[in-house]
């Protein structure tokens, strides 16, 4: 499985994935991902729009990615445009709970969203105190 | 009416994920003879990795699998404009019954997410299980219409 990393902007760690996500490959993503997550990243962005297949491992390595974010107020989302793939996330209904979006601009754009939402949240918070 | 097998492939594999990839190989051929659509395809791939997803992380011990002992057999039933797969284990086995609510949920669980999956990508599915008895999981994929 071919896995690229790549920070974007310092702030949007994009982590793009080819091939096929099953459980043989599932390990080496995790790794990787845990290395993204070990670095300090808390907005991820994943780039599925190459991947040809996924089943609940590789949902687990996501879901999983998503709560870290989450807990150290960042969040994940993902690019994926395949019939095959999507299908895989609409079933087991983590469509919503991941942010998965046909394109990387869309998935990017959630993302920007998100940390515009909690920059203001801290400010109000910071102005409060 | 029951449907006439026009073949029938049976293979037995270590219980080890690098053989997925052959599995479902082996399982899109038989479902596109079986004239099922690429998208009825697909559901069948990762159906069947689900089923053997869960005979690799459940049914052995880490001894049983290092032995080359955890084995699981895969039967796949080519029919008339369906498939018919069972996955089979002679592992540890469980009740049924403790994976019947993430089963038939309307929601999925984390927990017994794979036959979750399984049971919405086919069109019937079975779960023949006891405690140090195996376990068969199988399901049928029929042609959309």
């Amino acid at each position: 499985m071919a896995i690229h990393t790549r920070l974007v902007d310092e702030w949007l760690v994009v982590v793009k994935l080819a091939g096929e996500l099953d459980a043989y490959l599932a390990p080496e993503v995790r790794e990787r991902v845990e290395e993204v997550l070990g670095s300090g990243a808390a907005w991820l962005l994943m780039d599925l729009t190459e991947v040809e297949y996924i089943d609940s491992v590789g949902l687990g390595i996501m879901v999983g990615a998503a709560k870290r974010a989450n807990e150290r107020g960042g969040d994940l989302s993902i690019a994926c445009a395949r019939p095959n793939v999507l299908r895989v996330f609409e079933v087991s209904g983590t469509r919503d709970l991941l942010n998965v979006f046909p394109t990387v601009a869309e998935a990017r754009a959630v993302l920007e969203a998100g940390r515009a939402r909690a920059a203001t949240s801290q400010d109000v918070e910071g102005g409060g105190a | 009416m029951p449907v006439t097998h026009l073949d029938a492939l049976r293979f037995e594999l270590p219980c080890d994920p690098k053989y997925l990839v052959a599995v479902r190989l082996a399982v899109a051929g038989a479902a596109a003879r079986a004239g099922l659509t690429v998208e009825d395809i697909h559901d069948l791939k990762v159906a069947v990795c689900e089923a053997c997803n869960n005979c690799i992380e459940h049914a052995f011990t880490e001894e049983e699998r290092a032995s080359g002992a955890a084995r699981m057999r895969i039967t796949v039933l080519v029919g008339d404009g369906e498939v018919r797969i069972e996955v089979e284990d002679s592992g540890r086995g469980f009740d049924p019954k403790h994976v019947t609510a993430a089963v038939d949920s309307d929601t999925p669980r984390t927990e017994g997410l794979g036959l979750f999956v399984i049971k919405q990508m086919t069109d019937q599915m079975h779960i023949e299980s006891a405690p140090g008895s195996g376990t068969k999981i199988s399901f049928v994929k029929r042609q959309s219409r």
